[in-house]
């Protein structure tokens, strides 16, 4: 199962290395429908630090592009590492109001 | 795909928002049964093997396999993330992503694999700025719920009347191109009661960039696909007769 964890992995900072050189900066699909159509929306929060995938520090493109999709890689396991964490951390708080109940019961 | 902010009225954001609120909890729910019941099915299994005590043992293998698919899941998050950065252009001035929801339900099953597509969406929205905040219900109901869910059962049916390699493949094409395709109607949908315009107006043109997109993500989901099967790679919802 780790191997197969790892392929993943590999393949994701591969895929985001070539985002990071290869990607097209032409408009996706509904921006370009948004501008042929002209519809008018209002701008709102964005977070100027990794705004379209790119690190604002760094002034290299592709650096910025690519240091941008590995964040976000470290971003999503980080979280779903997380969610790891707070599971067991459940499970051991169930497991010690259980131990609780049957000392009390003994009691 | 990603609806910016302020292109949604509040009251249709609200009310998409509800409903991936809604269908995310449902998810929730039935990956949390899947895992628990995965654990005495292993269990029976391997009954040659225990000896132990057998409800002990049974939670410890059921904290085991959810342990894995966690990580599984953050895998092939990280996995889709990178994919939807990679825009390939569809025509001229106009490029596109591939969404992942086919890959993530073939690689995790359509339950897991619309939470996984609900948290990569929520990360690009909240720290890089793709997709409204918004907007992050109404994303998350046509990319991570319609995307995945709709995709996966054109999938399952087609894979399950061939049971065949010509059936996976085929299901996995016309999934890819059902995913776009149904998450850009619900987008022209929401735009149009939103008042940008005439559904008349905006669905042909939104469906007509999105079948391209569409059939990129059917071929580029069979490549990985083929490309994890090749690996060994235990593709959770690949299996005709489950979920």
């Amino acid at each position: 199962m780790k191997s197969s964890i790892a392929i993943l992995w590999v393949l994701a900072v591969a895929i985001a290395v070539c985002a990071g050189i290869f990607a097209s900066a032409d408009p996706d699909g509904l921006e370009k429908v948004i501008r042929l159509l002209k519809i008018e929306h209002r701008s709102g929060y964005s977070p100027e630090p990794l705004i379209s995938y790119a690190v604002g520090a760094i002034k290299h493109p592709t650096f910025s592009a690519v240091l941008g999709g590995i964040i976000g890689i470290l971003l999503i396991i980080f979280i779903f590492h997380s969610i790891l964490h707070l599971r067991h951390l459940i499970v051991l708080l169930a497991k010690l109001m259980r131990a609780e109940k049957r000392e009390n019961d003994v009691k | 795909m990603h609806i910016p902010n302020g292109l949604l009225d509040p009251k249709v954001s609200a009310g998409a928002a509800f409903a991936a609120a809604g269908a995310l909890g449902y998810c929730i729910s039935r990956v949390r049964q899947a895992l628990a019941k995965a654990a005495p099915e292993a269990l029976l299994a391997g009954a040659g093997n225990i000896v132990a005590n057998i409800s002990d043992g049974s939670k410890r293998l059921a904290g085991n396999i959810a342990d894995r698919h966690i990580m599984k899941m953050g895998a092939a998050g990280s996995l889709i993330f990178a994919a939807q950065m990679f825009n390939f252009p569809v025509a001229s001035g106009t490029s596109g992503h591939i969404l992942g929801g086919i890959l993530a339900a073939i690689v995790l099953g359509p339950f897991s694999g619309t939470i996984v597509m609900s948290i990569v969406l929520s990360v690009q929205s909240i720290f890089f700025a793709d997709g409204g905040i918004s907007s992050l219900g109404a994303n998350i109901l046509n990319m991570a719920v319609i995307g995945t869910f709709a995709s996966y059962y054109v999938y399952y049916l087609l894979h399950r009347s061939f049971k065949n390699d010509a059936g996976f493949y085929s299901g996995i094409f016309l999934a890819g191109i059902s995913s776009v395709l149904l998450a850009s109607i619900a987008c022209s949908v929401e735009m149009a009661l939103s008042g940008s315009g005439q559904l008349n107006v905006i669905l042909p043109a939104m469906a007509a960039v999105h079948l391209k997109i569409g059939a990129a993500e059917g071929l580029i989901s069979i490549i990985f696909v083929r490309y994890l099967s090749s690996q060994k790679f235990d593709l959770e919802g690949k299996a005709a007769d489950e979920e």
